[in-house]
C-alpha cells in the first residue's frame, strides 16, 4: 500500500465520521425546538411535514438577500444626501471630465419598452467612496481565479459602522487588523480571506483565496489602493481598478432598480433605463436595463465582482465582460440574467442586464447600442422617471387571496392553497415592485411555533405573514417605545387554523431592539409571542 | 418559480418510484416521502453551504419544488434523485448570492449574523468540501454523507458515472492534500 492510498483511507475514516457528526448535530437541533408559551395546550398544531429545527442560538438567521437590499436602500440615502446638496448650492451634481454621450438602443426584443428611466445616484457627493484594485496572475488560463483585492472606505464614521469585529486580531503594518474566512470572495467563487483595519479617512480591506498571501499582501496595501510587488505572489498583476460603489449598482439594478432617491439627480450622474412590458404582470418578467455613468476601462472587469461566472467578449470593437447569474430567479425566471459591459471612447462605462433573456439577445442589444439624439433621453426621462405601480396577475387555480396591498411601487398578496394546510406550500407570498422587481416565497420551516412567522421586505414595506396556531382574538408587532402594528387574522376556507398577515414601513422599527410578534386572547392576555422574526427591528 | 422537468428515468433507487396514492390523492404520499427525506437534505444543503439557516431554507424549497412537480405529473420515479438535484443547484445559488451580499454588507460594517455552530461536527473537514469546486463539492458529499453509489450520485447530479469517478477521484485527493498534505521529500 502507498503513502497515497493511506491518506486516502484515512480520508474516506474522516469523511464517514464527519457524516455520522453532522447528522448527530442536526438531530440533535431538531430535538431541541423552543417550548411553546404556557398559554399553549390544547392548541399545539399537529407536527408540520416540513418541520425544520430551530437555531440553536434562538435566533433565525434571515434570507440574506434582503440584507442585500438593505445595503442598496442604505446606497440610496446617500443618494438622497446627494440630491439634498446639489439643489442646496446648485453645483453640478457629479464631477465628470465632460459631457456624457448616451447610448439607447436601436434594437429590442420584441414587446419591451421603456418602463423607468432615471439618473444614477453618485455617493461620493455625499462623501462615501470606494476604490477597489485586483490583481491576478495574467498567465494563468482565469486570471480571475485566484486573486487579491484590496479596497479602501471613504466614509461619515456614521455609516461606516464600528471598526471590523470578530474573527482573528492580526498587526497589519503595524495598525489592528480582524483576519476572517469568509464563504466566497472578491472575483472568485471560493472560500477567501480577508483581512480588515482601520485608517485615518476610513478601512482598508484585503482579501484572496490564501491566509498567508492576503496577509503579505495587506503589510504591502495603500491606500491608492494597491498592493505593492513586494507583497504580491509571482506573476500578479493589477487586472482591474475603479469604483467599488459601482459594483453595488449591480446590486440595485438586479432588484429592478427601484430606489426613488435617484430621481432627484441630474442627468449628468448618469442614466439607467429599463425596459420591460407594462403590461406583464407576472412575477417572472423579461426586461432588458441599460445604465451608463462615468467610469475608466479598467473597471470593465469588476463586472466579475459581482457575476463571477463570465468572460471576455468584444462590444463595439471594446473590450468587454460578459456573465451570467441565476440570483434572483423569482424576477428573472430560469433564464437568470446576463449583464454585458464595457468602456466606451469617452470615458461612459456602459452595462446591460438582462432578465430572462438569452446571452445572444443581450449582446444583440449591445451591439445595436447607437447615439441618443439631441433631447431623447431628456425626453425618456421626463415621460419615464417613475414607473407605473406594478399590479399582480390572476391568482394560481386552486389558490385563494387571503390578503392583499400595496408598496410604494407595487403589491403583495398572501395567497393559500386549500388543498394543502398546514403543510409545505401552503402559503405563499408574491409581490411585484419597482420596474422588474418580485419576490415569491413559502412557508413551511416553522422555527418559533405557535407563532410560525415570515417576513419579506421590499420596495420600502415589510409584510409579515404565517399560520396561528393558537386561538386569539389579535395579534400585534411591537417593540418598547413604538407604535404597535396590528396584524390582521384571516379565516381560511378549509384550514384549520387562520392566517396572520400584515404591512408596515420598513424602517417602522429601525433602532428598535426586542421586537416580538404577540397574539392575545379576547381579554387581552398574551397566548404565544414570536420573539426572533423581527428581533433586530 | 419553477423548476425543470423531472430526472429522467435511470437506475437511481429503484425502490423509490412514487405515485399518487390511487384513492388518497398525493399528498400524504408526499408528505410521508418528505418526513422521511428532510433532515438527509438538509444536512446535504449544509456540506454545500456551510450555513444552518441557508441550509434549511434550501431543503425547504427543494421540497416544494418536488412538491410541485409531484403533483404535477401524478408522482415522481425518482423523487430522492429530483430533491437532491435541486438542493445541489440552489445551494450552489445561495452560496454564490450570500458571497455577493456578504461583500457588499461587509464593507458597510455590517456583517450577517455568524452561522450556527453544530457542536461535534467535523468543520474543518467539510470546510475542505466546500473549496472544492461545486461539481466535486456535490460528488463527495453525497459520497461520505449518504454513501450513495456512483450510478445514483450520477443520476442525482445528471451527469456520466464515469464523470462522476473522475469527480470523486480528484476530490478526495484534493481533500487529503487539503487536511493531511504529503510529507515533504527529503534528501536523497
Amino acid at each position: 500500500m502507498t503513502a497515497t492510498d493511506d491518506r486516502l483511507d484515512a480520508l474516506d475514516d474522516r469523511g464517514r465520521a464527519a457524516a455520522r457528526t453532522l447528522l448527530s448535530d442536526l438531530a440533535r437541533r431538531a430535538s431541541a425546538a423552543p417550548v411553546a408559551p404556557a398559554t399553549e395546550s390544547s392548541g399545539q398544531p399537529e407536527p408540520w411535514v416540513i418541520q425544520l429545527g430551530p437555531p440553536a442560538g434562538g435566533r433565525r438567521p434571515v434570507r440574506r438577500w434582503w440584507l442585500a437590499a438593505a445595503v442598496v436602500t442604505l446606497l440610496m440615502a446617500v443618494a438622497g444626501a446627494v440630491a439634498v446638496v446639489i439643489a442646496d448650492d446648485g453645483r453640478s451634481p457629479v464631477s465628470s471630465s465632460g459631457p456624457l454621450h448616451y447610448l439607447l438602443p436601436s434594437w429590442l426584443p420584441a414587446g419591451l419598452q421603456p418602463v423607468r428611466a432615471t439618473g444614477i445616484p453618485d455617493p461620493a457627493s455625499a462623501g462615501f467612496t470606494a476604490d477597489v484594485a485586483v490583481y491576478g496572475d495574467p498567465d494563468r488560463d482565469d486570471p480571475w481565479s485566484a486573486t487579491l483585492a484590496v479596497v479602501h472606505l471613504i466614509a461619515p464614521e456614521a455609516l461606516l459602522g464600528d471598526a471590523p469585529s470578530g474573527g482573528e486580531e492580526v498587526t497589519v503594518a503595524g495598525h489592528d487588523a480582524r483576519l476572517s474566512n469568509q464563504s466566497e470572495g472578491l472575483g472568485s467563487s471560493g472560500p477567501t480571506w480577508e483581512v480588515a483595519w482601520q485608517v485615518d479617512d476610513g478601512r482598508l480591506i484585503v482579501s484572496g483565496p490564501h491566509r498567508a498571501d492576503v496577509l503579505a499582501a495587506a503589510e504591502a496595501a495603500t491606500t491608492e489602493p494597491a498592493i505593492a510587488g513586494s507583497g504580491l505572489p509571482d506573476g500578479y498583476q493589477e487586472l482591474a481598478r475603479g469604483p467599488f460603489t459601482d459594483s453595488l449598482l449591480f446590486t440595485s439594478l438586479f432588484e429592478g432598480f427601484g430606489g426613488d432617491a435617484a430621481d432627484t439627480v441630474g442627468d449628468d450622474s448618469g442614466l439607467v433605463v429599463t425596459y420591460g412590458d407594462p403590461a406583464d404582470r407576472d412575477t417572472v418578467r423579461t426586461a432588458v436595463v441599460v445604465a451608463q455613468r462615468p467610469g475608466p476601462a479598467s473597471a470593465v472587469d469588476l463586472l466579475r465582482i459581482w457575476v463571477p461566472d463570465a468572460e471576455a467578449t468584444s462590444v463595439h470593437g471594446r473590450p468587454a465582460v460578459i456573465g451570467r447569474t441565476r440570483e434572483l430567479a423569482g424576477s428573472a425566471g430560469e433564464n437568470g440574467v446576463v449583464a454585458v459591459q464595457w468602456a466606451e471612447p469617452d470615458g461612459q462605462l456602459v452595462t446591460v442586464v438582462g432578465f430572462g433573456v438569452a446571452e445572444d439577445v443581450v449582446l444583440q442589444v449591445a451591439e445595436g447600442m447607437r447615439p441618443a439624439t439631441a433631447g431623447e433621453v431628456a425626453a425618456l426621462r421626463e415621460a419615464h422617471a417613475v414607473p407605473a405601480p406594478r399590479e399582480l396577475g390572476a391568482v394560481p387555480d386552486g389558490q385563494v387571496a387571503v390578503a392583499t396591498g400595496d408598496s410604494r411601487t407595487g403589491q403583495w398578496r398572501i395567497l393559500a392553497d386549500a388543498r394543502r394546510h398546514d403543510n409545505i406550500g401552503a402559503l405563499t407570498i408574491e409581490r411585484v415592485w419597482g420596474a422588474i422587481g418580485s419576490t415569491s416565497s413559502t412557508t413551511g420551516d416553522r422555527v418559533e411555533p405557535p407563532l410560525d412567522l415570515g417576513a419579506d421586505y421590499s420596495d420600502g414595506t415589510a409584510v409579515v405573514w404565517g399560520v396561528l396556531w393558537v386561538d386569539a382574538a389579535s395579534v400585534t408587532a411591537e417593540a418598547p417605545g413604538v407604535e404597535p402594528v396590528p396584524l390582521a387574522i384571516h379565516e381560511v376556507t378549509g384550514w384549520d387554523h387562520p392566517v396572520v398577515a400584515g404591512a408596515f414601513p420598513d424602517d417602522h422599527f429601525r433602532g428598535a431592539s426586542d421586537v416580538v410578534v404577540v397574539a392575545r386572547d379576547a381579554d387581552g392576555r398574551e397566548v404565544a409571542r414570536n420573539t426572533t422574526l423581527l428581533a433586530d427591528g | 418559480m419553477t423548476v425543470s422537468g423531472p430526472i429522467p428515468d435511470s437506475g437511481v433507487g429503484q425502490g423509490d418510484v412514487a405515485q399518487t396514492d390511487e384513492g388518497g390523492g398525493a399528498q400524504p404520499a408526499f408528505d410521508a416521502f418528505a418526513r422521511e427525506q428532510r433532515r438527509a437534505l438538509v444536512a446535504f444543503a449544509w456540506t454545500l453551504t456551510g450555513d444552518v439557516g441557508v441550509a434549511e431554507d434550501v431543503a425547504q424549497d427543494a421540497l416544494h419544488a418536488t412538491w410541485q412537480a409531484w403533483e404535477r405529473d401524478g408522482g415522481l420515479r425518482h423523487p430522492e434523485a429530483w430533491a437532491r438535484q435541486v438542493v445541489a443547484n440552489r445551494a450552489a445559488d445561495r452560496v454564490r448570492r450570500a458571497g455577493r451580499e456578504r461583500r457588499a454588507l461587509g464593507l458597510l460594517g455590517a456583517r450577517p449574523d455568524p452561522t450556527v455552530d453544530l457542536p461535534t461536527t467535523d468543520h474543518e473537514f467539510w470546510d475542505a468540501v466546500r473549496a472544492l469546486p461545486d461539481r466535486q463539492a456535490q460528488a463527495i458529499a453525497l459520497h461520505y454523507l449518504e454513501d450513495r453509489p456512483v450510478a445514483e450520485i450520477a443520476e442525482i447530479l445528471g451527469c456520466a458515472p464515469a464523470t462522476v469517478k473522475v469527480h470523486l477521484h480528484r476530490g478526495r485527493r484534493a481533500l487529503a492534500d487539503a487536511l493531511a498534505p504529503a510529507p515533504e521529500e527529503g534528501p536523497q
